[in-house]
């Protein structure tokens, strides 16, 4: 029936939300449903098809008016539907990516990085290059006058400006204002917060 | 000390709240305040008033900003001028900081006088300040991006509808980097749904602004979401009343209902957003 | 998107304590940094400091600080002075053991109003019994438990409340920062749904009769 493919696209959508909507989990992507999407473009074409035909039958006074008027107006609706649910699955992707974005300081997923747990296989083509430009937006916002606050850092208010952390995964030396640190698996630091809110968010270091 | 132009360029600001009345037997404050005596804005509302720009003072304005920014369902206004007093201070207090521990270095290194102890307890102070600071205008400034996009369709309208005198124009709104963020993430979310849906619509269906048929395609506000306010008044407020209970109040009505309803000075309430927009925007109340 | 889903509703807990980190409170330092009027001539140098220069709040405070006498500074520096064993935390008048009696009793008089207690009482109570537990003359068990006796108390009270919820406004003077934050998602949430239903009873009664 008309309007089934798309109420799958929006079922998928909702899972999508609701496995993103959790508090402290990191935000994914499940595959981009391509054939789906292309199923219902296809369908929209097809109505369009059918409304075309109904409108000249209308025309031509070939069939009665009012079954005919409404068979015109389901089907105008039926295309409308499919195009809303599109663009809501579409909406609640791109939203998605938004956070990534933010979350992983934007470039890591793009370069393929460790700690990136997005498959970039899973976005479209067209998923792909969005998020190569927001992340560029974002690099852009997020230097100039705006360097110093770090707007892609830790939304939660500091409490210690230095703090214990233990090493989770080896991760080299950093340098820091107050010397280097070589970050060795198992072992403990005395170091000051902001220095390593990164090596925090992506899971090398752990505050005690 | 910290006088320069900028702050006195700030003075004359429309949306800092350090105005205050004059007040002869207020002492002079202290260093890193700028004071001027200003009877050219509006003579008839403030005369003799005291303009007053202190670190604290604008902290405290940006703390009650930020908490009616992630309480309130509409973006409000930017406030260039604070904003922009309070990035200047980051980039001040960073130097400085460095400066006071580099110093710090170099006496530790050449084993001079041995560093003080309050040295260090002083910078582990500022350093903790610093971060505070950052987190505030972090945290308000990535709420604010969110409504930018959250509301994304409804802000391009704003700016098609100009000439109304009711709406603050978007230039207003937003900073510039909020206003070129807002247009280039437009542009490139518009470009991700033309190439993945919107331009294999038949022509008749590719708008994305649709505010007809069942469902408006743009998000606006929800203006009459409830929201919990503190009535802060402000002193000698002509609109204020005595209200049933002696208290000094305001009163609001709620037009679809047809009730009226008592603000006391120093209550809490809940209240729907449009009833209490006006008195937010006059700093009369606070979202908490 | 920008801001975290869970943020966007209502303030994390962090934060609401971040907010009420920024609020005065009296300590007793023990380290000086008020300057001697006279410098000393040589070797003073050795408590020569380079003067505190705080950006959100007036600094004259700890410019001015002299060992054991009392000043007021906020609490997040307080905390910090306090960590590093520069100071004692003077406990606020109203957490005694007695005071919190007498807020008790008045919330059990008074079905109908909260006890005017300090709008950020939960969390400076929770905050001081955390960071400076030794710093009270009661015992702090005591103290915690007259806490948690207040609080259930307030929220029965909160609770009994949320019958009168409607779709016009709520009157809710002197509750606290916290408990104000707990109950913004529910409240808000009722609110609106309320709202929206005598909006949409409003439009039926006018279709019939029309």
């Amino acid at each position: 029936m008309y309007g089934d493919l798309a109420n799958k696209l929006v079922l998928e959508a909702k899972r999508t939300k609701q496995l993103n909507g959790r508090n402290n989990q990191r935000y994914a992507l499940p595959m981009y449903h391509e054939e789906l999407v292309q199923g219902i473009l296809r369908e929209v074409t097809q109505l369009k098809r059918n409304s075309e035909f109904l409108k000249d039958q209308q025309q031509l006074a070939l069939v009665d008016d009012k079954i005919s008027k409404c068979q015109y107006f389901v089907t105008l609706l039926c295309m409308e539907r499919n195009k809303r649910c599109l663009l809501a699955y579409q909406k609640v992707r791109s939203d998605i990516l938004n956070s990534l974005a933010w979350e992983n300081n934007g470039l890591d997923i793009m370069n393929g990085l460790i700690g990136a747990e997005q498959d970039t296989s899973d976005l479209s083509h067209q998923e792909q290059d969005y998020l190569k430009e927001y992340t560029d937006l974002l690099t852009e916002l997020k230097s100039g006058d705006l360097a110093d606050i770090d707007l892609s850092g830790s939304l939660t208010p500091p409490s210690d400006v230095f703090i214990d952390v233990r090493v989770l995964k080896d991760a080299g030396e950093i340098q820091t204002e107050y010397g280097a640190f070589n970050l060795i698996k198992d072992s403990q630091f005395f170091v000051r917060q902001s220095d390593v809110e990164r090596l925090i968010q992506q899971g090398y270091l752990q505050k005690i | 000390m910290d006088i320069n132009i900028d702050d006195i360029l700030a003075d004359l600001d429309r949306d800092t709240t350090a105005v205050e009345y004059s007040d002869p037997s207020q002492q002079l404050p202290s260093d890193g305040t700028t004071v001027m005596m200003n009877s050219s804005i509006d003579p008839n509302r403030y005369k003799h008033t005291q303009i007053e720009i202190s670190p604290e003072k604008d902290f405290k304005q940006l703390m009650r900003l930020w908490r009616n920014e992630r309480c309130s369902p509409e973006l409000l206004p930017y406030p260039s001028l604070l904003m922009s007093r309070m990035l200047r201070r980051v980039q001040e207090q960073m130097d400085h900081i460095e400066n006071v521990s580099m110093g710090f270095l170099e006496e530790y290194e050449s084993l001079e006088p041995a560093p003080t102890p309050n040295n260090k307890l002083q910078l582990l102070c500022m350093e903790a300040e610093l971060e505070r600071v950052k987190f505030v205008i972090r945290s308000y400034l990535r709420c604010r991006l969110n409504k930018v996009d959250k509301y994304m369709l409804y802000l391009r309208q704003l700016n098609d509808n100009e000439d109304d005198p009711g709406i603050t124009p978007l230039n207003e709104l937003l900073s510039s980097h909020e206003l070129h963020y807002h247009e280039k993430h437009s542009a490139i979310l518009l470009k991700l749904l033309n190439n993945s849906i919107v331009k294999h619509m038949p022509p008749e269906l590719q708008a994305i602004n649709d505010t007809e048929g069942s469902v408006s395609m743009v998000d606006e506000p929800n203006w009459n979401k409830f929201v919990f306010i503190y009535v802060k008044g402000i002193p000698n407020d002509p609109l204020l009343e005595e209200g049933e209970s002696g208290k000094p109040c305001y009163t609001v009505s709620i037009s679809d209902l047809n009730e009226d309803v008592e603000l006391s000075i120093g209550g809490i309430y809940v209240m729907p957003y449009s009833v209490i927009r006006d008195l937010l925007m006059q700093e009369k109340i606070e979202l908490i | 998107m920008s801001l975290p889903d869970q943020l966007e509703s209502t303030f994390s807990p962090e934060e609401i304590q971040f907010i009420v980190e920024n609020e005065p409170i009296r300590i007793f330092p023990r380290v000086t940094t008020r300057k001697t009027k006279r410098p000393l001539p040589m070797g003073g140098g050795s408590n020569e400091s380079v003067r505190w220069k705080l950006i959100t709040t007036d600094d004259h405070n700890v410019n001015n600080m002299v060992a054991m006498q009392s000043t007021e500074v906020t609490l997040w520096l307080a905390l910090l002075l306090k960590q590093q064993n520069k100071c004692s935390i003077v406990a606020p008048s109203w957490l005694t053991l007695k005071e919190l009696d007498r807020s008790i009793q008045y919330e059990k008089t008074h079905v109908d109003r909260f006890c005017p207690v300090p709008w950020n009482w939960l969390v400076l109570a929770q905050v001081l019994f955390k960071r400076a537990p030794e710093h009270f003359h009661d015992p702090v068990h005591e103290l915690r438990a007259k806490v948690q006796d207040l609080r259930e108390i307030r929220q029965l009270k909160v609770l009994r409340g949320l019958r009168h919820l409607n779709e016009s406004h709520l009157q809710l003077d002197n509750l606290s920062l916290l408990e104000i934050n707990e109950l913004r998602p529910f409240i808000v949430d009722v609110m609106d749904k309320l709202r929206q239903l005598h909006t949409a009873k409003g439009t039926m009664e006018d279709e019939e009769e029309e």
